[in-house]
């Protein structure tokens, strides 16, 4: 369990109305990193307290609430726009991340803020996307040749592309993790079993939707989302497990797909974490995908140093938790044995410098 | 001075402030001297109320903490725990960077990627990470790149961009019996449609130092008081802060509705000149001049219609800080109704 | 520029409407018509010719062609190309705004 004021204020958002004004600074600092502060004004509305909370937390809210509000139109309208350039095309785009969630109308969006736009398509009708986007005004972001050739050689996505009437950026993806790493999946299944949505773009599967999202988190280095992701993952659960259909093809899919011990990650801090319903079964199915002792306790240890990030001028935590993590992204690129004596003995030595 | 003798204190010299504002009668403002201030600041910090805002304020090098001080000695500061909207520290991020090359390090808490400066300068980073602060965090209030300047019932709004001279023009008229809401960061209340004060260090540039140290001057023989240190070897070259005049700081919560729109040319070979411009260009200029008019969204909009309908609007064209107040007075009397001037009281 | 539209337009059988004319948020000064749409952000202005354009849309979804009818009917006299010319690229800069949306 983890002692800290935004989990608890997340998981129990009533406890806003007693907070002291020590405990507002903590908790609406800690939301402002974690990208959190406008999910917290959605819950007191949601449940009635926002007029018994201080004057200058509501000021403060309604700050964040016009944040997410922007953010949602631009996102909605970047969709538009795409559909509006490919008129007359019935090729399969489907929506990933935070444009999926907004089109699906998901718990997860509210209060969040997504900066760009994503969307899949398949690998052979990329060239035939990007010719389009370019005709229709969007500009290339990244146009030096080197880099370029990085992208479409390495990457699994385009190189982000920009219209300057809105500057959101859109990335173009064939794949959701870059071609060389070790769990990139085969993503024609997913889109496969992809649903159609009223305006004609694609979305996942739930089960997919998840997977996407647990597995974006335990693969990149992105530090600063992580408490965001958890508690995305959080209410995906929860959304997603009214319908008992989602918890029986969620292991199967993982095992399908390659990301069991991605899943097994994201069930163990959605349990330890949030309290998440998670049903027994599943807990017990996903066990033998867990990882071994040492690298367990590590990544355990890394993850908490995310969630409770110290702030002061020398953040030991803060400095493990943002390194931590990113070194993680590259254990499963490298064999883990060489890795984890390297990591330990520099991260040991960096922690004794600081204290 | 005990507590109860600072608060009346408080209440004899700050007037408006226990009254106009809902976020302030809750909690203790209290005065205090330099040197109870310059040890919470080296501390723990302290909060300090900054117009609208508040924000905590930490600062570990001496001569910075003394820069502050020298602008912000009159400010509001508070006793007690109080809801921050920001916190920001200065500090040297190791040893090294503490005492032996001094840098300054901002923490404004909000994902600044600003280069730390020597700290002979670091009043410059502790101001600009009040900006970053204040530019990306504030969407509740609409916000417009301009000088703002009120008097008995006239609120005046000076968009530009920098190098237009809205600083040193907003000072200008604030040493000349108006009230400094800012020079640099324009507020608008969108349930109220008032203005906000936000009265801060004015920053002034290069050529304006001399010129705004020789304006105060003419009103005040200790016109030194007023200013900060020249901080050579900035990004924008030679930045000098100018203290707001005591009657702004204790009138920082007085709002008042925006009625004059004056867009501010500065040109040394120029001669002195209003021009008329239409309705829609100055819409479109508040428009532009607004970072967070997208993020707002209708009720910017609609705002600022209302703003732009309700005002009277201008562009001025000037070789020096005595014609462009010359100017602003001249339009601002024109369109002048002393009866309407009291209706609108704000 | 895109070059979508005109490609459509040469054909003139799209069929444009205006989408979100129920949230458009309207001021005017002077002989402008500043229009905020909530729907992309963007603000814009329109003189009362490309007002009168978007009127005409706003009744009723059409093509190029019936606009220029129409138009016709209230100046009651032929359009010349040049003024024929001005109507589509008020539509194609209306389509690129996102104002109007091809049926």
């Amino acid at each position: 369990m983890v002692d800290n004021i935004l989990i608890d204020v997340l998981k129990k958002p009533e406890i806003m109305e007693g907070l002291s004004r020590e405990q507002w600074n903590t908790c609406l600092r800690e939301a402002k990193m974690s990208g959190l502060a406008g999910r917290l004004s959605y819950d007191a509305r949601d449940i009635g307290i926002i007029e018994k909370l201080p004057a200058k937390v509501q000021d403060i809210f309604s700050s964040y609430d016009y944040n997410s509000a922007s953010s949602t139109r631009k996102i909605k309208w970047e969709i538009n726009r795409v559909k509006r350039a490919l008129k007359g095309s019935d090729e399969k785009v489907v929506l990933l991340k935070g444009g999926a969630y907004i089109e699906k109308g998901m718990s997860c969006t509210v209060g969040r803020v997504s900066v760009d736009l994503d969307i899949l398509i398949a690998r052979n009708r990329i060239d035939w996307a990007e010719d389009i986007f370019l005709k229709a005004g969007w500009r290339h972001q990244v146009i030096n040749d080197y880099d370029q050739k990085f992208y479409r050689e390495y990457s699994h996505e385009l190189p982000p592309l920009v219209h300057p009437d809105r500057y959101i950026s859109i990335d173009v993806h064939h794949n959701i993790l870059p071609t060389t790493s070790k769990l990139c999946p085969d993503v024609t299944k997913m889109i496969e079993t992809s649903v159609k949505m009223e305006n004609g773009f694609y979305v996942f599967s739930n089960e997919d939707i998840i997977l996407h999202s647990i597995v974006h988190q335990f693969q990149d280095g992105e530090v600063r989302s992580s408490l965001r992701n958890l508690i995305e993952q959080h209410d995906m659960y929860k959304e997603f497990g009214k319908d008992e259909g989602f918890w029986q093809k969620l292991i199967p899919r993982a095992i399908e797909l390659g990301f069991t011990r991605a899943l097994y990650y994201s069930i163990h801090f959605a349990k330890n974490i949030f309290g998440t319903a998670i049903p027994d079964h599943i807990i017990a199915d996903i066990k033998p995908y867990g990882p071994n002792i040492i690298t367990g306790a590590i990544m355990k240890f890394m993850v908490m140093g995310v969630i409770s990030p110290n702030l002061g001028a020398k953040g030991i935590a803060r400095w493990a938790s943002m390194n931590g993590l990113y070194i993680r992204s590259h254990w499963l690129r490298m064999p883990p044995v060489l890795l984890a004596r390297h990591l330990t003995i520099k991260f040991f030595r960096k922690f004794q410098a600081d204290d | 001075m005990n507590l109860s003798e600072t608060n009346s204190f408080i209440k004899k010299e700050n007037q408006f402030m226990p009254v106009a504002s809902r976020f302030h009668n809750e909690n203790k403002l209290v005065k205090l001297n330099d040197s109870e201030l310059d040890k919470r600041l080296s501390g723990d910090g302290i909060a300090m109320e900054v117009g609208p805002f508040s924000v905590n304020v930490l600062i570990k090098f001496k001569n910075v903490r003394e820069d502050f001080l020298k602008i912000y000695r009159d400010f509001p500061f508070y006793d007690e725990p109080i809801v921050l909207d920001h916190s920001i520290s200065v500090f040297g991020r190791n040893l090294f960077r503490q005492y032996l090359r001094p840098q300054a390090f901002v923490e404004t808490e909000m994902n600044n990627d600003t280069i730390p400066l020597p700290a002979k300068i670091g009043m410059v980073s502790l101001e600009m990470g009040f900006n970053w602060q204040v530019a990306m965090g504030c969407k509740q209030y609409l916000m417009f790149h301009a000088g703002v300047v009120a008097r008995d019932g006239i609120g005046l709004i000076m968009p530009a961009m920098s190098g237009s001279g809205k600083s040193t023009l907003a000072a200008g008229l604030s040493f000349r019996g108006w009230q400094l809401h800012s020079d640099e960061f324009g507020l608008l209340d969108l349930d109220a449609g008032e203005l906000i004060p936000y009265p801060r260090a004015v920053s002034l540039k290069n050529q304006s130092i001399p010129v705004m140290k020789e304006w105060v001057s003419r009103e005040h023989d200790n016109y030194e008081d007023y200013f900060t240190p020249a901080y050579p070897g900035t990004p924008k070259g030679t930045i000098c802060y100018l203290r707001p005049p005591d009657q702004s700081i204790e009138e920082m919560h007085k709002r008042t509705k925006p009625n004059f729109v004056i867009l501010p040319i500065f040109d040394p070979n120029s001669e002195p000149k209003i021009r008329p411009i239409t309705k829609t260009m100055a819409f479109f200029r508040l428009v532009a001049s607004s970072a967070n008019y997208g993020d707002i969204g209708e009720r910017a909009f609609s705002s600022i219609a209302k703003i732009i309908e309700e005002s009277f609007v201008c562009e001025i064209i000037y070789p020096s800080l005595d014609t462009a107040v010359e100017l602003v007075e001249a339009f601002i009397a024109e369109h002048s109704d002393p009866k309407k001037a009291g209706q609108d009281d704000g | 520029m895109a070059i979508m539209p005109s490609e459509e337009l040469i054909n003139k059988s799209a069929v444009y409407h205006v989408v979100n004319t129920a949230d458009f948020l309207w001021t005017s000064f002077e002989d402008s018509n500043i229009l905020y749409d909530p729907a992309s952000g963007h603000t814009q202005v329109l003189n009362d010719f490309a007002r009168e354009i978007l009127d005409l849309l706003e009744d009723g979804p059409k093509t190029v062609s019936h606009l220029f009818s129409e138009f016709e009917e209230i100046i009651e006299k032929e359009l010349d190309p040049d003024l024929k010319n001005k109507i589509v690229e008020t539509v194609i800069n209306f389509d690129n705004m996102g104002i109007i949306e091809p049926v």
